[in-house]
């Protein structure tokens, strides 16, 4: 354990003085998430640690800098885990980061998000000072939620030192069947047939031509489940080592997702048709809720275009120098992040640059 | 505001919404005097019910052009003072706005203008299998508008979150008058979560004009226990023991021997008049998970020494059981010309403590305190017996109340868990929050509100005010 913030202070007031900028780094895992920079980086590895954690509270708190696999493990041994499965990353992601950009894996409709169970956080702002939102207690609506605000800030408003989270019981069973359905929309149509009838789906996801779905629960309700589900759909097979299935999903480490082009990785309403933008996803995940499309044939302004009002597409990969990666925005909403960011950040030191290029 | 402005906007503000509906007679404008906290009444000035965002958008046009401050109004059920009006301000009732503009079944959502009242959005989604989760006790009469506002809650919130886990989307207007879309129409959204940070804003960063919520499936089984105990520590006990087995209850809450009574006396649900303190514990989802659960929390109430322990045998009786704890405040309030209802939250292996050490208090105070909260999430609602009439006793339960807000502090917790801080809670800010915090919230205020016209005054204090709470309670 060991907490380092007076010297990430320092760095902070150092970088102020000098009129330079930091790069927040945690176990820099999601490289491909947000614009790349080059900036003098912000070390949060060595700050690190499990503050409190009480199972029978459902909540614990830790430094950012823990890895979020030391957390999973430690979790695990008391039944419990994070909500929306944080892919880990190969071992690499913090817990921090995992808050800061608050991207939920394939459990995310069922469980929730990070964002979601996020109870409060301690956080540096751009002129050092140390400042606490939220708390550790489940209910809490003192304030401005200022600590969800960061769940996707890719720390533009401030350098995550410490969260607390709600964690949830491990359900005790868990299996995953799967069966070929070749078209994607026939796949979108079966993902969203079956959410309707199971209530114990925790994961439903379509990729390679495959259909994954995932029950868990009490070993008699996924036992249960299972029975129904193939004797409805016939040509269900069991996934052996599920949990690795399940993890290369949310890592994007799957090999559908390594095919050399742009990925988009899209949010939307689950209901609305397979193909996005006159492209077929190569995957769909969260019941239909997120999509995956490859293509060096389409740009950040057409594909968003082609989802106005109804979902929103980031550039996962593929970006080219100075390129903005995530959906435009303009008018008011520009000058309320603006704002923010010259209120959180006055000196524009923390990641300036990684969401927007003008932010 | 002088007598020649005000029915000078009058005027003005006619022009936009239909005359019957700018109120600025002293009598029609008396309900709007307070919210469901009536310690905090304010006469105001002009009242004005919109019926659609285009005569809001000139509404707030006006009393900018004009520098008028807004207090924007729900079904004002809210319990922190958050919709008292402002002297010299105009309160703005959403209540027309009521419109269910669609039910989505497919994708199981709804989308609704903010004056709709919480329960109708379940009642019009039940044809489809579905309910909105967040259920406020004040739901029958509540706006979505007002929960949006203040982040509520409700029995269920433990298992299925607050209304900021159960909103998709939001359409705001900011105080400059631009509409602005939060969230994605997807689960997540990409950038700043700004619609988690207008979710329980209290009216100060925007003026919800259209609300898209989230629906669920209802449960195949829902199953309630109930168990008494003849000790309140055990009860308290207990609560934790039933989330350290990994069941996650729908709803767990606690009454104490006060709130039983007076729950029973008032409509007969079946509860144990002689137990010090009673659980009830709903379990919702599958068939079989819930029998299983069922058996299990039996168990654990059995194994904490519970003196009764009874599993509801069907859903009239379940409905009646819990008719009894909807119906505890207004119970209570028979017993007292008035009381105050506190909102703490605090870890939950706390509670035992929390409880004795009220209970002291009350002795000290000479004022009695009933408990009725939900337990599974920590969120304490002691209400506080007292009688305006008699000088001195509205000030001593206010000050029971501060002692109970900085308990909660003291042990980790927070001064309000979903009624919000309004003007009732603003004094103790500064226990929970620093003087660098609470600048950072004035900030905020600043980036969506630079003139400070909506709901000026709740919700964060003066810094000035910060440091002369602090000083005072060092004297003390």
């Amino acid at each position: 354990m060991s907490d380092i913030t007076i010297s990430l202070q320092q760095q902070i007031n150092a970088a102020r003085k000098a009129g330079t900028a930091l790069h927040i780094s945690g176990g820099n895992s999601k490289p491909r998430y947000g614009r790349p920079l080059s900036l003098e980086r912000l070390d949060m590895l060595p700050h690190k640690g499990v503050i409190d954690y009480r199972p029978e509270e459902l909540v614990i708190t830790a430094r950012a800098g823990t890895r979020l696999s030391e957390l999973n493990a430690l979790m695990a041994e008391h039944g419990q885990m994070l909500a929306g499965e944080p892919a880990i990353f190969g071992g690499q992601a913090t817990i921090g980061g995992t808050v800061a950009s608050n991207l939920s894996g394939p459990g995310r409709p069922w469980y929730g998000s990070i964002r979601d169970s996020l109870l409060g956080l301690t956080l540096l702002t751009g002129d050092a000072q140390q400042l606490r939102f939220g708390g550790r207690v489940i209910k809490n609506v003192a304030g401005y939620d200022v600590s969800r605000l960061q769940c996707g800030a890719l720390g533009c408003l401030g350098v995550i030192t410490e969260v607390s989270l709600k964690v949830i019981p491990r359900p005790v069973c868990s299996a995953t069947l799967l069966q070929p359905i070749n078209d994607a929309q026939d796949a979108l149509q079966h993902m969203q047939d079956i959410s309707q009838e199971f209530q114990s789906i925790t994961g439903n996801c379509w990729i390679d031509g495959l259909h994954y779905v995932r029950f868990e629960g009490l070993e008699k309700t996924v036992a249960a489940a299972r029975a129904s589900y193939s004797q409805r759909y016939g040509a269900a097979a069991d996934v052996e080592d599920s949990d690795s299935l399940w993890a290369s999903i949310g890592e994007h480490g799957h090999a559908s997702f390594c095919q050399g082009l742009p990925l988009w990785r899209i949010h939307l309403h689950p209901t609305l048709p397979a193909l996005i933008d006159g492209f077929t996803p190569i995957g769909i995940d969260w019941a239909g809720g997120l999509r995956w499309v490859t293509s060096d044939r389409t740009s950040l302004t057409q594909i968003n275009s082609a989802l106005s009002g109804v979902g929103q597409a980031c550039l996962m990969n593929g970006a080219k120098d100075g390129e903005e990666v995530f959906p435009s925005i303009d008018g008011p909403l520009k000058d309320i992040y603006l704002n923010l960011k010259s209120t959180f950040d006055p000196d524009s030191v923390l990641n300036p640059g990684r969401l927007y290029s003008w932010l | 505001m002088t007598l020649p402005v005000l029915q000078e906007l009058a005027v003005a503000l006619r022009k936009i919404v239909r005359a019957d509906f700018v109120i600025s007679d002293s009598e029609t404008a008396r309900p709007y005097e307070c919210d469901g906290l009536p310690m905090y009444c304010q006469e105001p000035a002009l009242v004005v019910l919109p019926e659609t965002v285009d005569e809001l958008r000139q509404v707030m046009a006006l009393c900018r052009s004009r520098s008028v401050p807004i207090v924007t109004r729900g079904a004002g059920t809210g319990l922190s003072a958050g919709a008292t009006p402002i002297e010299s301000g105009v309160v703005v009732s959403l209540a027309r706005m009521d419109q269910i503009l669609e039910i989505n079944p497919q994708a199981r959502k709804a989308r609704v203008q903010p004056g709709v009242r919480n329960i109708s959005i379940s009642q019009a989604a039940k044809a489809f299998g579905l309910y909105y989760a967040p259920d406020p006790s004040s739901q029958i009469a509540c706006s979505i508008g007002g929960n949006v506002a203040e982040n509520s809650g409700g029995v269920h919130c433990l298992k299925y979150g607050l209304t900021v886990h159960n909103v998709i989307q939001l359409k705001v207007l900011t105080a400059q008058g631009d509409e602005i879309t939060l969230g994605s129409g997807g689960l997540d959204s990409y950038g700043f979560d700004l619609l988690a940070l207008l979710t329980g804003s209290e009216g100060l960063l925007g003026i919800v004009t259209e609300i898209t919520v989230r629906l669920l499936p209802e449960p195949e089984n829902v199953q309630l226990i109930m168990a008494a105990f003849d000790d309140v520590t055990l009860a308290a006990d207990t609560v934790s023991a039933i989330i350290a087995e990994g069941i996650i209850p729908a709803g767990l809450e606690m009454m104490d021997s006060f709130a039983i009574q007076a729950a029973e006396d008032f409509c007969q649900a079946g509860y144990p008049r002689d137990a010090q303190a009673l659980l009830l514990c709903e379990l919702d989802g599958g068939h079989t998970e819930v029998l299983q659960n069922s058996q299990s929390v039996k168990h654990i109430f059995e194994e904490h020494r519970a003196t009764y322990v009874h599993i509801s045998q069907c859903e009239e009786e379940r409905l009646l059981l819990w008719q009894g704890r909807k119906s505890a405040f207004p119970a209570v309030g028979r017993l007292s010309p008035d009381y105050y209802c506190m909102d703490g939250t605090i870890p939950r292996g706390q509670l035992a403590t929390v409880l004795t050490a009220m209970a002291e208090k009350s002795v000290h105070y000479g004022l009695r305190v009933a408990n009725v909260f939900h337990a599974g999430d920590g969120n304490l609602h002691p209400l506080i017996l007292f009688d305006a009439s008699i000088p001195g006793e509205l000030e001593r339960a206010e000050e029971f109340g501060a002692y109970i807000l900085e308990l909660c502090i003291s042990v980790g917790g927070t001064i309000t868990g979903e009624h919000g801080v309004g003007l009732e809670k603003i004094r103790q800010m500064p226990l929970q929050f620093s003087d660098g915090e609470i600048t950072l919230f004035h900030g905020v205020k600043a980036c969506f509100d630079p003139e400070q016209l909506l709901n000026p005054g709740k919700g964060i204090p003066l810094l000035r005010y910060c440091q002369e709470y602090r000083a005072a309670r060092v004297l003390n």
